[in-house]
């Protein structure tokens, strides 16, 4: 137990270092040279030898010679990799649970659940992962707000790298509920925000009649009519406000789409409630069978952690396996790779993840971009992060090699143009790498339990007596 | 109309199944001719390019390039690299769900063999064959003491060359498993008193006890003598033959055990009695390197994991593993093989090797690590572990080189008939 | 309506009157050949409760009484190989796993209520075997379930074994499969060491006599196959629905396999499995497992099977002359041979097919049940017939 507090704290103090040398660095403002090394921008072509200069907390330049100024620090990189910050383009990781019990709750917002101290944060900054969308989960109907974050800070406000990015929604049932029902609460809510905003709109009116001391009897569609353009955001209520706004067309939304099944509906349910052309599809294992309705569709997607769908014949028993990026891949669609949190050294880091696409024939490019730049722009913020361009944030990774080699460790991780990981520096990192002399050492293992398989007794409970003769 | 009914139903497994399952079907396209970027022969000896011809399930020749002779049939895959199939020494599968998978009459069973409770049809083979594993021997499970024989049997292939051997090395367990899978066990009660419910140990110091009164009734019954005082926990008159075997050295005995008490009590033990064993898992064996150097131990280390799981995590014996233990083992100068133990999952033992590179091994070391030393360990390195022309064709065909994130694998022959990928025309 | 009730007593009475001795003779529509083909226009000749002749051209001799059944087949009696009828469950013993010296015959009860519905259904013979709790069972028995009394013990049948989950738990050694195959490894090689004893497992594991196994998975027929190969025994696969699936592990066995009892519930995958053994030519045999399945389901399974493509001649035989054969009775029942007892049924129709109803069943030449209803399955009314 001694042991578990002692690797908390020792978190904790690696996260309060780093939040302070943020505060610092905040009123220096530090211009850094990555000087010397291989740079893959992913927007273009990779440059063999060249160099990142970090200005403000922006990349001021890319390219084989930059000028430097004078008092810039220079971080050699002979032999390393510039690689921009991974996005993790949806989780609900870094939440304390996924999803609330109701189905429909679009004023909720996930700044109110983050949890800084999380151990998926300080992975996700190990495995290079600087930009992480923090979601609700799959398990809802309409659910809240969500946010882009940083792995490192400690309060919710410093993590933020953009706020309020999009809405949660899901077509698959949630637990217990049936498609109808589903369907029919998606519906009534936005029914709901139209008679309360209908409600609105004539009180307005009514009132304003009433201030210009006019005749207040008015048929109520023309009250409505007229009232709606009286209606100010701050009469909206907080718990329409959301709605109205995906309504509108302004809100980008991730709509989940478990099964094929649901395409057809998210698709239409989208364009009849105006938020489908900013819709990000988030998929399930086996709704690449809805390849063409998502084609037709065109809107980018984010593919399930479980990159394999299998299924068995349900006359011969036999088992066809179907990579599901190579499927979208092939129909043109841009999509986003998740890691898969549960399993051990692979699927947990989203580099692996774009390996294995590599692996299955998909291009490097694409593959790359599907870890960058794709869910950069899925996110809305295709001009601040996803690769390294002039103007976008300092979010940059020093890599020992190439991003998809199994080999490659991130050495430095810099968020808005503040160095925010250093491996040299990395205490769990180094325990597990210690020396053998290292007796003191504290436990390597988590504080927070990973996923434990039980193991269930074949014949549990087959001591006591048998109820009845066989 | 029958027999097209026939014909469909066996064809179907072809149509739809991405792997061939190719039970017992030796070679029946013909000779093969496989051109690739490179051969590993064995770690260190690599043709570069490299090819292989494999006639009527054996290994014909191997070289640099070999002639495309007679209707061989070529298959061009520049890209790609050549090793033999991998070899993992302590796995499990194939373990028939609704059964214990050991025999729990008592904690020293020796005489009860792993093969009889596995199916070989287990769909785990064909995964296992298909991430490029072609041999295994199949861990008995630690809920005994001393447990059951495990055995060493081809992933896939020929039914005649699956089973390389049924009764292998007899497998001992130092640690929590033992004493925590006897969940059912219960202090005696004044009512129930004593019963084989109750026997089993509850502690290392029990479990220790068992171990040690086992061999020392083995070695007593080795010298003619009659072994005192049977009861609780005495060896059965069935393990105590082979437990004499074991005493003298015939038969191999292996230990599991992760922590580092567990390990220096292993070694303890072996001293003792003078047995030699070796060594499975070794979570903490870079704390006790000295020891089993001095020992000669060899070590099946494994598996390698971010997080600890599964028993290991319940026991509380992974809490202290590192990273840089395989570099640690090797440096040391020990017999290294890695193994994936029961955490196959994607990718499996490739994957674990690719990882092993990671935390610093080269590609050559986890090569070894993978076939010519779990070979040497098994004592079929006479028949496995390299590409030696005249063998049996156990092989995997990588799409890159082998151990790499962006690398699969492409094809996969064992026991002579290629059991996992296709070979389009 | 009182008329034709009358009427019908009267014929009834005649009928039963030609049929209790124990030699007449019946003409009936035609036959089911061992091979599943129908001879047609026939002449059944019973004599002294055994079949006489069966043919085209039976001559009946002076005396004996013909029974005119024109619309009606003749098929044999049906042999299940597998059922625990006239047990009421107690056919285990709790505390010992392995119980080589028990026997079957010792639980055998010809009054109990199980074997007339079982001869309703038209199961001639049966074996009673213990129950699947235990790694070795005991000895089966063999019985008719109707017909003379002299005669319903017909011997003792296979040892019964067993290789499910049921035969091992905790309570009892031993407690695994891994065990259990170590125990009977060295239970073999006692036997084959001494000679002299003659005891059911002994013959059995020198591999003179062959034995039941249960194994009710595929992956129980592979066990059991590399078992047997390794010590060279006999074993008669039961309950391996499945077979099809480890074909060859189901031909090493080189024995016939008992299918289990098919519903129409079953899926494909188990219902498409006699058609593949058949194809390779693995007898089979179903069973009704009577009285935890109703008995007749022993036909509905047969019916279900041919759906699938199995060929007459594999299913009839799996009902009659492969059970027969396992149970070590393939001379006296199993096909309407002469020599053989006059174990059989009428139907209104092709026995093989569901639809056809069972009219009457005879065990020994002794009618044993007879239809209630009165109408044929095709709508008219016989008044009386059986």
């Amino acid at each position: 137990m001694n042991q578990r507090r002692l690797h908390r704290s020792a978190t904790m103090a690696l996260m309060l270092s780093a939040a302070i040398a943020v505060f610092v660095s905040a009123a220096q403002a530090q211009t850094v040279l990555l000087e010397n090394g291989k740079i893959i921008p992913v927007n273009g072509e990779p440059i063999e030898k060249g160099s990142v200069l970090i200005k403000n907390g922006r990349i001021e330049a890319v390219g084989a010679s930059v000028d430097a100024p004078f008092d810039a620090k220079v971080i050699d990189c002979e032999g390393k990799v510039i690689f921009p910050g991974m996005i993790d383009a949806h989780t609900w990781r870094g939440l304390d649970v996924p999803n609330e019990s109701p189905g429909v709750t679009p004023f909720l917002n996930v700044y109110d659940a983050i949890d800084p101290s999380q151990l998926f944060f300080e992975d996700s900054l190990r495995d290079g992962v600087l930009s992480i969308h923090v979601s609700p989960g799959n398990n809802t109907i309409i659910d809240g707000l969500t946010r882009v974050v940083h792995p490192i800070g400690l309060t919710p406000e410093q993590m933020t790298t953009a706020p309020d990015v999009a809405m949660k929604l899901s077509v698959t049932p949630k637990t217990g509920y049936d498609r109808m029902r589903q369907m029919a609460e998606f519906r009534e809510a936005f029914r709901k925000l139209d008679e309360e905003m209908a409600q609105l709109a004539e009180k307005k009116y009514e009132d304003k009649l009433r201030e210009d001391e006019k005749d207040l009897t008015v048929p109520p569609e023309e009250a409505r009519e007229k009232g709606k353009e009286l209606i100010e955001p701050k009469d909206i209520p907080d718990k329409n406000r959301n709605l109205l706004m995906l309504s509108q067309g302004k809100l980008r939304n991730f709509v989940y789409c478990g099964a094929a099944m649901d395409v057809p509906a998210a698709i239409r349910t989208a364009k009849q409630y105006g938020f489908f052309d900013q819709s990000v599809f988030v998929l399930g294992s086996e709704t690449f069978k809805a390849i063409d309705a998502l084609k037709d569709a065109g809107r980018p997607v984010v593919l399930d952690g479980n990159l394999v769908h299998t299924e068995a014949d349900a006359l011969t028993g036999e088992e066809e396996e179907t990579f599901v990026p190579k499927v979208i891949d092939d129909a043109g669609l841009k999509f986003a790779l998740q890691r898969q949190w549960g399993s051990t050294l692979g699927e947990r880091y989203l580099w692996y993840q774009a390996a294995r696409c590599v692996r299955e024939g998909i291009s490097r490019d694409h593959a790359l971009k599907s870890i960058t730049l794709w869910p950069a722009e899925m996110l809305g913020l295709g001009d601040r992060l996803g690769s390294l361009e002039k103007g976008k944030d300092a979010n940059v990774l020093v890599l020992s090699g190439d991003p998809l080699k199994m080999t490659t460790w991130v050495e430095l991780g810099f968020v808005q143009g503040e160095k925010v990981y250093d491996k040299a520096e990395d205490i769990r990192l180094n325990r597990l790498f210690a020396a053998p002399e290292d007796e003191l050492g504290p436990s390597t293992a988590p504080v927070s339990q990973p996923v434990e398989e039980g193991h269930t007794e074949v014949h549990q409970g087959e001591y006591e007596e048998p109820e009845t003769d066989q | 109309m029958m027999r097209r009914l026939l014909l469909m139903a066996l064809c179907l497994p072809l149509i739809t199944a991405t792997t061939l399952f190719a039970d017992d079907r030796a070679d029946e396209s013909g000779p093969i001719l496989l051109k690739v970027g490179k051969v590993y022969v064995s770690p260190n000896e690599i043709f570069e390019p490299g090819a292989i011809m494999i006639r009527d399930g054996k290994i014909d020749a191997v070289g640099e390039s070999l002639p495309a002779i007679d209707d061989v049939r070529v298959i061009d895959m520049p890209e790609a690299t050549i090793t033999a199939g991998l070899i993992d020494a302590a796995a499990t599968v194939g373990y028939r769900f609704g059964f214990h998978d050991a025999e729990h009459r008592s904690e020293v069973v020796p005489e009860t063999r792993a093969l009889d409770t596995v199916d070989l049809h287990d769909p785990g083979f064909a995964d296992l064959a298909a991430q490029g594993v072609t041999t295994v021997y199949i861990s008995p499970d630690a809920a005994s003491v001393i447990g059951g024989q495990g055995a060493i049997v081809r992933t896939a292939g020929p039914r005649a060359q699956r089973i390389i051997n049924p009764a292998s090395s007899i497998k001992a367990t130092i640690g929590r498993e033992p004493i925590v899978k006897a969940s059912f066990n219960r202090t005696p009660s004044r009512f129930s008193g004593t019963s084989f419910l109750t026997r089993r140990p509850t502690t290392r110091m029990g479990l220790t006890w068992v171990l040690r009164k086992a061999f020392h009734d083995a070695q007593m019954v080795n010298r003619g003598e009659t072994p005192g005082t049977s009861g609780e926990g005495s060896p059965s008159a069935e393990s105590m033959p082979i437990l004499v075997d074991v005493v003298k050295g015939e038969k191999p005995l292996r230990i599991q055990a992760r922590a580092q008490n567990d390990i220096l009590t292993a070694l303890r033990v072996a001293r003792e009695f003078n047995l030699t064993f070796v060594l499975e898992e070794g979570t903490e064996a870079y704390r006790c390197i000295d020891e089993l150097k001095a020992a000669n131990v060899p070590v099946i280390y494994g598996p390698i994991f971010d997080y600890p799981s599964g028993w290991r995590a319940q026991a509380g014996e992974a809490d202290r593993f590192r990273l840089s233990a395989p570099r640690e083992l090797l440096d040391a100068g020990l017999t290294v093989a890695l193994s994936a133990c029961e955490l196959q999952g994607e990718g499996g033992l490739g994957r674990m090797g690719a990882y092993a590179r990671r935390c610093g091994l080269t590609r050559k070391e986890v090569l070894a690590a993978m076939t010519t030393t779990p070979a040497q360990i098994l004592g079929i390195d006479g028949q496995a572990g390299t590409l030696a022309a005249g063998r049996g064709a156990d092989l995997v065909v990588w799409s890159g080189e082998p151990f790499e994130a962006t690398s699969k694998v492409n094809l996969v022959f064992a026991g002579g008939a290629l059991v996992s990928g296709r070979i389009d025309k | 309506m009182h008329k034709r009730m009358v009427f019908t007593l009267a014929l009834l009475l005649t009928a039963s009157v030609a049929l209790a001795g124990d030699s007449y003779a019946i003409k009936a529509a035609g036959y089911l050949k061992p091979d599943g083909s129908i001879e047609k226009d026939i002449t059944l000749l019973v004599i002294d409760g055994k079949i006489g002749a069966i043919g085209q051209d039976v001559s009946v001799p002076n005396g004996v009484a013909v029974v005119e059944r024109n619309d009606q087949m003749i098929g044999p009696g049906l042999v299940d190989v597998h059922t625990t009828l006239g047990t009421n469950g107690r056919n285990f013993e709790q505390a010992n796993s392995i119980e080589a010296g028990a026997r079957a015959k010792e639980l055998f009860d010809p009054d109990h209520h199980d074997f007339k519905e079982a001869a309703a259904a038209g199961i001639t013979t049966v074996i009673i075997a213990p129950a699947s709790t235990h790694l070795i069972g005991g000895r089966t028995v063999v019985v008719k379930t109707g017909g003379p009394r002299e005669e319903r013990m017909m011997g003792e049948g296979p040892l019964k074994l067993s290789l499910t989950q049921e035969a091992f738990n905790m309570r009892r050694t031993p407690t695994s499969l891994t065990g259990g195959l170590y125990n009977l490894r060295q239970m073999i090689a006692a036997a084959e060491k001494n000679k002299n004893d003659q005891s059911a497992f002994a013959r059995w594991a020198r591999g003179e006599t062959h034995a039941l196994v249960e194994v009710g998975t595929p992956e129980g027929v592979s066990t059991l196959a590399q078992f047997a190969e390794e010590q060279g025994l006999k074993c008669v696969a039961l309950y391996a629905n499945q077979a099809a699936e480890r074909l060859d592990d189901a031909k090493s066995l080189g024995q016939p396999i008992v299918l289990g009892t098919y519903e129409f519930s079953d899926p494909r995958r188990y219902t498409r499995n006699p058609n593949i053994l058949a194809a390779n030519d693995i007898p089979f045999a179903l069973t009704s497992s009577a009285p935890r399945y109703q008995s007749a389901l022993m036909r509905v399974g047969a019916a279900m099977v041919m759906k699938q493509g199995a060929p007459r001649s594999a299913v009839a035989a799996s009902l009659t002359t492969v059970p027969a054969e396992i149970a070590g009775v393939a001379k006296r029942v199993g096909s309407l041979t002469p020599g053989k007892d006059a174990d059989f049924i009428l139907y209104d129709g092709d026995p093989l097919d569901l639809r056809s109803r069972m009219r009457a069943v005879f065990i020994g030449g002794e009618r044993v049940y007879v239809s209630e209803t009165l109408a044929s399955h095709d709508g008219s009314k016989e008044g009386g017939k059986s």
